[in-house]
């Protein structure tokens, strides 16, 4: 899910970037060495590193804020996990194959029955095997496994196998407008400039920033005052505030289909249930 | 613990993010401090409560006190914006820092809510 901290963090991130394009082993693009963080300076740390000649940029979330939800909450899927693991049926025998990775479902059908194991941490092809060799021949007597293969007796029909992976789905059930300040703290003014001016050209090119949900938030600058009235004790101010619209998010585990289930039933005339007379799996 | 100093105290100086580029949070934060002194005999006591707390609940008192806390460091030890902490677990911050051949006397302000 996406929300405040996710947006001041992206915002530092830019900024990072934006101030030391090179990387932090190099000089920063404004010749003096600088911190970008969230939240506000500690004054002490404050005092000694302006008299070191270090700029701090702090990002903050301001008071405005403004509801803008208007897009229905319906889940769209964010990602899809494909399965590892394989099933191959060859007439009576199944063979398990791939890699083991969970959450994963290997699922067989057999006379018209689903047959489910979910995999574990610390399986085996072998233990898969078994696990559904075992689950099989409940209501399948003579089904067995030899190590990553499961063999059904004669009669047995319709051998379907299936692996059913994950995913995650998103939605989005608040959106948001709400500014940021991102101040410069410099020592002096030329220190100042030579940092706000490529944080300004960064933040002026960015139209949307992404999120840690995938999610994109709309950047619209909104002002950037200037003050030098801290000058007495060497302080050099410049506020960029821009608005940030985000959507609060919401995420849930997916696990595939990997059967369907059909049930037929009538009713009474006057009764009030149904009595389903078959179920039939596909 | 002696008549003229009963009370033992703890002093950090609080510090902010280091590194260059993105760094960590910045806060006041007790984890962050690093130790100055410990086990200072001190004795802490109380000048008149004419500060407003910056915000109150409901059920606090009006005003907040401000505190005189006096220990024997020497000169430069401690400065402005560092940590006290008592022996009962309140902490002060040092609004100044004032050092005589007596020792320090150190005008504080409580850190509560």
């Amino acid at each position: 899910m996406a929300d405040l901290s996710d947006v001041q963090n992206a915002l530092v991130a830019v900024t990072a970037q934006a101030l030391y394009p090179a990387g932090t082993a190099q000089p920063s693009a404004a010749g003096v060495p600088c911190r970008v963080y969230a939240g506000w300076p500690v004054p002490a740390s404050l005092d000694a590193d302006l008299a070191a000649g270090i700029t701090h940029v702090t990002v903050f979330p301001r008071d405005e804020e403004r509801n803008t939800t208007r897009f229905p909450a319906d889940w769209q899927t964010l990602s899809v996990t494909p399965p590892t693991l394989t099933l191959t049926v060859s007439g009576q025998t199944v063979t398990v194959g791939g890699a083991i990775a969970i959450p994963q479902n290997a699922v067989m059908l057999a006379n018209g029955q689903p047959y489910v194991y979910a995999l574990q941490g610390g399986d085996t092809l072998g233990g898969v095997a078994t696990a559904l060799a075992a689950l099989i021949a409940v209501d399948i007597p003579g089904t067995v496994s030899s190590g990553a293969v499961v063999t059904l007796p004669a009669d047995a029909h319709d051998l379907v196998a299936r692996v059913g992976g994950h995913g995650v789905s998103i939605r989005e059930i608040r959106r948001q407008v709400r500014h940021f300040q991102l101040t410069v703290w410099s020592d002096t003014p030329s220190h100042r400039d030579a940092v706000a001016q490529p944080m300004d050209v960064a933040l002026a090119a960015m139209k949307f920033l992404t999120l840690t949900d995938g999610m994109a938030a709309r950047l619209i600058y909104q002002g950037s005052p200037v003050s030098d009235q801290q000058q007495k004790p060497r302080l050099f101010q410049r506020d960029f505030i821009y608005s940030v619209e985000y959507a609060t998010t919401q995420t849930a585990d997916d696990t595939a289909i990997t059967q369907d289930q059909l049930n037929v039933g009538v009713k009474v005339d006057g009764a009030s249930q149904y009595d389903i007379i078959s179920t039939t799996y596909y | 613990m002696s008549f003229v100093y009963p009370r033992t105290i703890g002093v950090t100086r609080p510090s902010g993010p280091s590194g260059v580029g993105a760094v960590s949070y910045g806060a006041l934060l007790p984890s962050a401090e690093s130790a100055v002194a410990s086990a200072v005999a001190a004795s802490i006591q109380q000048i008149k409560a004419k500060r407003k707390l910056a915000r109150t609940l409901p059920g606090d008192a009006a005003n907040a006190p401000q505190w005189r806390i006096f220990f024997n460091l020497p000169n430069g030890t401690v400065a402005e914006r560092d940590i006290i902490t008592d022996d009962q677990g309140a902490r002060y911050q040092i609004a100044a820092a004032y050092w005589t051949a007596l020792g320090y006397q150190c005008l504080c302000e409580r850190l509560e809510v």
